[in-house]
């Protein structure tokens, strides 16, 4: 492997689709992203404004591919605008994907966390797993991707859940998902979305006994294994991650949900 | 046969010549012991400055046909919390080199007063960071400066110091005098060399900081000239610093001259790289019929 692969790549924007009211998703076309594998993540350049990473929301064998992106920052907030034909960088895919393997599987997101959960719908039940959908948000407006799931699982498998009761099941996505593994129809359980909301699902898995995968955000800047700012204990997200199972989680509870390192590397709450 | 390949370097004692490079992963103690538990002897942290600093806005990371261009710009959380956070490893001796850096003697001095109480085995002073005003070459590349910032760290530690060296002057071995005559026990070089990169559909220089360090296999001819010039002028020992990612290129090094060796870049292959350069080296070393690693180093002056 050499250092040159890790070159940025410019790619021209295909589209811009509007999902909700403050989610987009933007369609490119990059042939290295074609071997990409369910929850792994680009590193998107917004030239003149930011570097970040970004899962990957779609990718197919010719390479069109996605980022579902809400504004949070300048990079973000100018690729939300994005039109077709703008210029864009591409590195990647990189980090640890998901596990992808016959099984029960319950599927947990929040906001854009539903983005490299579509891909992993996708291969799981090509993989012939029970694939069953939580799709969380704050007020009906938010829900992402009701549509795009209903393609890829039964409908009776496929669950909504609003913070202010709006649309679907009123309440947090967590507590569904602890019902529904309390059933006993769950083995593995996969996440992404608030960390908060992510930890709780945690001590649910761990507490019922059953498998547990969760796609962290950190402060990151190579993507690339060489600055060492997105750690999670001795873990660095950009290449142990950004899917972590659950017990590669075990020596950090004490950060995971609670803490995040700064660019600086100081501490914040996350 | 095994061969031992532990080396002291200015006292410090590490179980093989190799150390995680400054500015590599190491900004917390977690990362510099994940490198420690991957095969490196040492690590060197990430340059601690007196106060925290976020660095520059992404992309602080480039690639290139010719390695990485970096202006990640000294993100660090700074001295006091940096303290804190070595307060972790207290008692466990650890061979964890912390890297500093300031603006003058009396930033330098400061800093050394906040981390000295903890336990770790030495500094390495960075005198050469190509890409942040006022902290890098502006101090680096001035041996008066130098001598002041050293003097300065001297007299508030007992512990070693390394002088991290840049070679974007011709004055190298000059400033490495003003280090070594005002009290630094050993030199590390290379740090990166001044670098641009820029993207040709865009026209755009590519990193936030448009000028960074090129690190990677491009500089490695440089650093192994620059320690050679060392080892002829100084009896100190050296750090060789520049595109290690083989056992051949620290073996390199070690034949121009240096005690021990820093990998950096190559880390983006993994933290493998570490156990695989040190069985590269023992094969050698008993292909060569050495005894120790101590026997390597400086061999190729005797042409």
């Amino acid at each position: 492997m050499d250092i040159s692969s890790e070159k940025i790549r410019m790619r021209k924007v295909l589209k811009n689709v509007r999902e909700t009211r403050s989610i987009n998703t933007v369609f490119f076309k990059d042939e290295a992203c074609a071997s990409a594998k369910p929850g792994q993540f680009v590193m998107v350049w917004e030239p003149g404004y930011d570097e970040f990473p970004m899962s990957l929301s779609n990718y197919d064998a010719k390479g069109v591919s996605s980022v579902t992106v809400k504004p949070w920052g300048p990079g973000s907030g100018e690729l939300v605008g994005a039109r077709r034909g703008d210029l864009i960088g591409v590195r990647g895919p990189y980090g640890h994907p998901y596990t992808v393997e016959k099984c029960n599987a319950l599927l947990v997101g929040g906001g854009t966390g539903l983005a490299p959960l579509l891909p992993l719908a996708r291969a799981l039940t090509k993989a012939g797993s029970k694939v069953s959908v939580i799709i969380g948000g704050r007020s009906k407006p938010d829900i992402l991707f009701e549509k795009r799931f209903k393609r890829i699982v039964k409908r009776k498998n496929l669950y909504v859940t609003t913070d202010d009761g709006t649309y679907g099941r009123p309440g947090f996505p967590t507590d569904l998902a602890e019902e529904l593994i309390r059933e006993g129809k769950v083995d593995r359980v996969y996440t992404c979305g608030p960390e908060v909301m992510m930890r709780k699902l945690y001590d649910i898995a761990t507490k019922a006994g059953i498998e547990y995968e969760a796609s962290l955000e950190r402060s990151m800047k190579c993507g690339m294994g060489i600055c060492g700012s997105c750690t999670v204990g001795k873990k660095l997200l950009c290449r142990d991650g950004a899917i972590l199972r659950g017990e590669d989680l075990k020596d950090s509870l004490g950060e995971f949900g609670l803490l995040q390192r700064d660019a600086s590397g100081r501490y914040i709450k996350v | 046969m095994e061969r031992s390949l532990r080396v002291s370097i200015a006292g410090v004692k590490l179980e093989n010549p190799l150390l995680l490079a400054s500015g590599i992963v190491g900004v917390t103690v977690d990362s510099l012991t994940r490198a420690l538990e991957a095969g490196a002897g040492g690590a060197v942290s990430k340059s601690i400055g007196l106060e925290p600093r976020e660095g520059y806005r992404n992309p602080t990371l480039v690639a290139t046909d010719s390695g990485l261009v970096n202006a990640v710009g000294l993100a660090n959380p700074g001295a006091r919390v940096f303290a804190e956070e070595l307060s972790a490893i207290r008692g466990r001796l650890l061979p964890i080199i912390v890297s500093i850096f300031g603006g003058g003697p009396t930033e330098f001095g400061r800093v050394v007063e906040i981390l000295d109480g903890n336990d770790f085995p030495a500094y390495e002073l960075n005198l050469s960071c190509p890409h942040v005003e006022g902290v890098g070459t502006e101090i680096g590349h001035d041996p008066e400066v130098v001598a002041s910032v050293v003097k300065a760290v001297r007299s508030r530690t007992r512990k070693p110091i390394f002088a991290k060296l840049s070679a974007n002057t011709h004055r190298t071995v000059e400033v490495a005098r003003a280090a070594v005559d005002s009290g630094a026990d050993g030199l590390t070089a290379i740090n990166t060399m001044r670098a641009m990169a820029i993207e040709v559909e865009t026209g755009r220089p590519t990193l936030s900081n448009k000028f960074g360090g090129l690190s990677g296999g491009a500089i490695r001819p440089i650093a192994v000239a620059r320690v050679y010039e060392l080892y002829q002028a100084f009896k100190v020992p050296i750090i060789g610093c520049g595109g290690v990612s083989t056992w051949e290129h620290a073996v390199e090094l070690m034949l121009a001259g240096a005690g021990a060796v820093e990998v950096g870049t190559a880390l983006y292959q993994g933290y493998g790289v570490f156990q695989e350069v040190n069985r590269g080296i023992q094969s050698y070393m008993a292909r060569k019929k050495f005894k120790k690693v101590q026997e390597v180093v400086g061999l190729g002056h005797k042409f």
